[in-house]
């Protein structure tokens, strides 16, 4: 349900908001009045009627969810980043109602979507780090489930509860995703009085943590924010890992219970917006799931949150126990681990497989013990604070925990980077983020390295008790003499080496223009969602550097299906501004990630539109570098794709191996040899390898190695591990994919290889050794090759002169009456939620962009909806082309199902040469008996098919 | 404005393209007033009235009259809000879908709102009403009466040509609307009391 609000500027956001405030008031009151209506009101049907709850069923019957329009844009505005204007206005929001109050409590989720954005990012390049974001967002919401669990739910009597009061549970759970969010909703209302503080501070933790998980829905949002808000981004490298024992023990449970819970709250649809917001969240959802796999993984953890929530499902009580010193060991297994990669790369041995812990497993442990944490103390500070949080810094919500003060956080915010003694909290939200890289976590800018130590120290004692939370920020050190007691050595070294080694990765990116980074960082935001599927918009980042300005908006702004080559390579920046001149070029947004998103189609890439020559009508295409990020897309899906055009050369070496013990598939990763150039400009590579389970039946996602810079012959010596039962292997591909980390988020293919692991021998001694193998050109993946797309019913007609008969031009109309779809393909299991997005190019700009409801649960979905579109002189009709797409509309995410050109298809428009004018025999069939019949509908039903890009090529 | 003093809160939304005078619209309903300017709408906004409707019962005689809190949602018309605004439609229980008498396209466009609110308002057939404003530019008109009318019973939906400018059937617009609310409230009241009657019914056999 997010909506994509990049457009607007901070003043409107700021009426905006101010609107909605006041509408918040008045649902106050009537609530109120709701409340009250029992006692006065014997009869039913006009209780009915006086509450307004015959409206509110109504509408829930109709879109399924009770979601305030109001709260949709206030959510949506949430993400973006703060001004400081708008953080003075949340101040002020503060003093008011419980309803503000959850307002804040968005605001404070925020932060913590952009550190999962930013993890995502930096995982995807760097590492399987994406997963512990994923996992930071599950502990998120495992948070809520235990706050939940905490407080009993307020009873609310009001009718509308659903809907009105519901607007914050709404919201929340709109965030999260999770189903959860009406349960830990409550929890936060305690919380909001003030003068709880002290007495509610555990409660207000578990609420703390419930905000943060609502802003993943958000990351589309944000990541527009970012374009806007430069600053926000730098902060959140920081990552504090360290947990002491005691944490683990205390804190940990609680941690893994909250995970699981937010599995389930994952399983369980989501209520709130996450469900229906296809375009800005995409994260969600998928973070959830992503979650899951994590959890899958990192079970050791887990298990005890079976226990305390009864989640069980993936933990069995008995691994409980064990769960607080696998977490231990784990962590020092890790260390051992990074040592060995820091020092000597070559520790390829096979025991580092037996032993589960590789280092990504720890970190995301890690990770989630953080996150964990910092959730926490963000909640705990009280919801209020929050508010001031809300500017979407990850800092601020370590900032409120801390400090507990608005002005704290502000000051953090303003001071993003600042290291004071706040900086400390400062450094602890930032931890959430360290998903995005091992390395990374670790370390931040070097200065934060003994933030870093301050922050492990906070996290654990926020968890320990909220009431003395306080206390330990202002005492750093006396802090870290704990830990450095009460920890396991090994955490501490886990830090060191890696810490060096994030410098270096994220410093040179970092250095970059604020605002590149911001692209990035919202680029990476989206990546934990990718993995499950992609997201078109987060491709916006793509253009960072090295793009052609050109681009950058493109994507920005609308995403449109671009034909790109077989391959789905872009292969050069310059192709792609042909792409996008030619007509609606696509950016593509993340380049790696192909397979990862949608399985549906690998290839496809989205990109903004930009405007073509076309005498339709001309929109603007205005957006500046400030709508890049909003791509959020409503409509977008994404097509990944690869940016390079390298020629794969070189080999893999690695092993595989399934534990049974484990239930875990083990890939070890050890190097690549003389791989192939990406950037030709700089001579350099900076690889990881990235595998896939396909077909992508189960859902396993991605797992990623971190990212060896400047080095085409990388030793990685890393273990990517699935969770999956032996049996499930027979029929899967293992997919392991060398891509060129590009700094910008254009990563180029560098090769793959694939294997059967039906016919693995599994017990062959000689197979669970290092072998090497050729990379292998890109195979077309299944996805693309999915054959039958279903097929759409559509009426066209042209109208030379609509009755309303301006006197101004001789235009007609094109009336487009979309009636349905047979036959669409099921990408999600059993579940599709279909829409008709209609762009008649060459005018690809937003405006020109309409498209029908989506329609639930049937592969037959009726739409019946009529597109107008006007400016048409006759001669235009052989120029312009109908492109009509169906889409899979998913929580945050859409993914491409199939679609229509129907036009010409003579391959140019307006004279210039254009991919799009591609359509088939039926499909000109159409168009042509559209222009001989002028006020006529025809008809026909057309197959779908791939709209992509093998034009590209050239 | 809202102290909770009243028995329904009924919340309308005005839409149409932009300029036509959904804000001026609303601004006259419930100020009385009239700002020439045109100043455009940042997304959404809202007005609010309390009226008090009475239902003109069966044998013409009105029964009490019930306090209505009006919450009047003005939506920007720009195509730049429109993923915003949309939104809003979900939550207003009618609508008022304005065009300019002095804009064909405006009018043109009203097909293209029906349809929007179609997709997004709480239910399939809500209750709309067609305004065409600007009734008092009479010069300037371009927009004939029976077209508007035709179009507006093909939706069947009450039609009124509307001046923000000098208030002409404004306040008729809007309670109009109100009127169309309240009937169906009523019959849901009716089906309820049907429903009711059956069940009692059938649990007597």
């Amino acid at each position: 349900m997010m909506i994509d609000l990049g457009f607007l500027t901070e003043e409107e956001q700021e009426a905006i908001m101010k609107v909605l405030q006041r509408d918040a008031e008045l649902k106050r009151s009537e609530e109120e009045r709701v409340r009250h209506l029992p006692t006065k009101i014997n009869d039913d049907i006009q209780l009915k009627n006086m509450s307004g709850q015959w409206f509110y069923d109504a509408k829930s019957k109709r879109h399924k969810d009770k979601i305030h329009g109001a709260d949709i844009i206030r959510a949506s505005l949430r993400r973006k980043p703060a001004t400081m204007s708008e953080l003075s206005w949340n101040r002020s929001d503060k003093i008011k109602n419980s309803w503000v109050n959850n307002v804040n409590k968005e605001a404070v989720v925020t932060p913590e979507l952009f550190g999962i954005q930013e993890q995502a990012e930096e995982g995807e390049a760097e590492s399987s780090l994406s997963s512990n974001a994923s996992t930071v967002t599950l502990d998120r919401l495992q948070e809520r489930s235990t706050k939940a669990a905490v407080s009993p739910a307020k009873q609310r009597k009001n009718p509308f509860n659903d809907s009105i009061l519901p607007d914050d549970d709404n919201l929340k759970s709109r965030e999260s995703g999770s189903g959860i969010a009406g349960l830990s909703w409550t929890p936060h209302e305690d919380s909001l009085s003030p003068s709880k503080d002290s007495q509610s501070k555990t409660k207000s933790l578990n609420s703390g943590s419930e905000e943060p998980r609502q802003t993943p829905t958000e990351p589309s949002d944000e990541s527009q924010k970012p374009t806007d808000q430069p600053p926000v981004p730098k902060a959140r490298k920081v990552i504090c890992k360290i947990t002491d024992p005691k944490m683990q023990k205390d804190a940990a449970l609680p941690k893994l219970a909250k995970r699981t819970n937010q599995v389930n709250g994952a399983s369980t649809p989501p209520r709130g917006i996450l469900k229906r917001s296809s375009s800005s969240s995409s994260t969600d959802s998928e973070v959830l799931r992503v979650n899951q796999k994590l959890d899958a993984q990192s079970k050791n953890g887990v298990p005890t949150s079976a226990i305390l929530e009864g989640v069980a499902e993936k933990n069995s009580p008995t691994e409980v126990a064990e769960d607080n010193s696998q977490n231990s060991l784990e962590k020092l297994k890790q260390v051992r681990f990074s040592y060995n990669i820091g020092e000597s790369e070559q520790l390829q041995s096979p025991p580092l497989h037996q032993g589960k812990e590789i280092r990504e497993f720890d970190l995301l442990e890690f990770d989630d013990n953080n996150s964990v944490s910092n959730t926490g103390r963000s909640g705990a500070p009280g919801n209020e604070q929050s508010l001031a949080v809300k500017p979407s810094h990850s800092s601020s919500s370590a900032l409120d925990s801390n400090v507990t003060g608005r002005d704290v956080l502000q000051e953090n915010m303003l001071v993003l980077n600042s290291h004071d003694a706040e900086g400390s909290s400062l450094s602890v939200t930032e931890t959430s983020q360290p998903e995005k890289s091992p390395s990374v976590e670790l370390v931040t800018p070097t200065a934060f390295s003994s933030k870093i130590l301050l922050n492990n120290m906070n996290v654990p004692t926020v968890d320990e008790t909220s009431p003395n939370k306080s206390k330990p920020h202002l005492n750093p050190e006396s802090e870290l003499l704990k830990n450095a007691i009460d920890q396991p050595l090994p955490s501490a070294k886990t830090e060191s080496p890696q810490v060096p080694r994030a410098d270096l990765q994220q410093g040179s990116e970092e250095e970059l223009n604020p605002v590149l980074m911001a692209l990035k960082r919202s680029a990476d935001r989206k990546m934990p969602s990718k993995s499950l599927e992609d997201i078109s918009s987060a491709t916006s980042n793509t253009g960072k550097v090295d793009i052609p300005r050109e681009e950058l908006v493109l994507s920005a702004e609308d995403v449109s299906t671009v034909p790109s080559k077989p391959d789905n390579q872009f292969s050069n920046p310059e192709k792609v501004k042909r792409l996008s001149k030619s007509v609606p070029a696509f950016l593509q947004e993340e380049s790696d990630d192909r397979e990862t998103d949608t399985a549906s189609e690998s290839s496809y890439s989205f990109g903004k539109v930009k405007k073509s020559p076309s005498s339709l009508t001309n929109l603007s295409s205005s957006s500046g570098m400030a709508s890049l990020s909003s791509v959020s897309g409503s409509v977008m899906s994404i097509y990944s794709g690869d940016f390079g055009n390298v020629d794969v050369k070189g080999n893999i070496q690695f092993a595989i191996d399934y534990v049974e013990q484990l239930k875990e598939l083990h890939v070890f990763i050890c190097q690549c040899k003389d791989l192939a150039i990406a950037d030709v400009k700089k001579q350099r590579s900076d690889p990881y390898v990235k595998s896939y389970l396909l077909p992508e039946k189960y859902k396993m996602g991605k797992r990623k190695t971190s990212v060896r810079k400047k080095t085409v012959n990388p030793v990685f010596n890393e273990i990517l591990r699935y969770k999956i039962d032996k049996d499930l292997l027979k029929n899967q591909m293992l997919n392991l994919s060398v891509w060129h980390n590009d700094t910008f988020g254009r990563n180029s293919f560098l090769g793959e290889v694939e294997v059967d692991l039906g016919t693995w021998d599994w017990n062959d001694r000689v197979k669970k050794q290092m072998s090497w193998f050729p990379l292998k050109p890109r195979t077309p993946t299944a996805a693309l090759e999915l054959e039958n797309r279903g097929e759409m019913k559509v009426a066209l007609q042209y109208v030379p002169e609509p009755a309303g008969g301006k006197k101004i031009s001789p235009t007609g109309e094109v009336h487009i009456w979309v009636k349905g779809c047979n036959d669409l393909p099921l990408l999600r299991g059993n579940r599709l939620n279909s829409f008709v997005k209609c762009t008649i190019l060459p005018d690809t700009s937003r405006k020109s962009r309409q498209k029908t409801r989506s329609v639930a649960k049937t592969t037959n979905p009726v739409f019946n909806h009529t597109m107008v579109y006007d400016g048409f002189r006759p001669e235009d009709l052989k120029e312009a082309c109908v492109e009509l797409t169906v889409w899979d509309h998913n929580k945050l995410i859409n993914h491409f199902l199939g679609g229509l050109r129907i036009g010409l298809g003579t391959g140019k428009s307006y004279g210039t040469e254009v991919d799009w004018m591609d359509s088939t025999l039926n499909e000109t069939a159409l168009w042509e008996r559209m222009m001989k019949s002028p006020n006529t509908w025809v008809e026909d039903t057309l197959p779908l098919r791939m709209l992509m890009i093998a034009k590209l090529t050239e | 404005m809202s102290d909770g003093d009243y028995d329904y809160l009924i919340k309308f939304l005005a839409l149409g393209d932009s300029g036509v005078g959904k804000t001026s619209l609303l601004y006259q309903y419930t100020d009385g007033k009239f700002n020439s300017k045109f100043i455009t709408t940042v997304g959404i906004d809202f007005r609010e009235k309390r009226v008090v409707y009475r239902a003109n019962g069966p044998d013409g005689i009105s029964g009490r009259g019930q306090r209505i809190h009006l919450q009047l949602w003005d939506t920007a018309g720009q195509e730049r809000f429109r993923s915003l605004t949309t939104a809003f439609f979900r939550d207003a229980m009618g609508f008022l879908l304005l065009f300019d008498l002095t804009n064909e396209q405006s009018f043109l466009n009203v097909r293209n709102w029906l349809s929007q609110l179609q997709t997004h308002a709480y239910c399939e057939n809500p209750d709309i009403v067609l305004c065409g404003n600007k009734s008092d530019l009479e010069d300037q008109r371009t927009v004939k009466e029976e077209e508007a009318k035709e179009l507006a019973e093909k939706y069947g939906i009450p039609y009124f040509e509307t001046s923000a400018a000098n208030g002409a059937n404004v306040s008729k617009a809007v309670e109009t609307l109100l009127d169309l609310i309240m009937k169906r409230m009523e019959r849901n009241l009716g089906k309820d009391k049907y429903q009711q009657n059956f069940i009692r019914a059938s649990a007597l056999h």
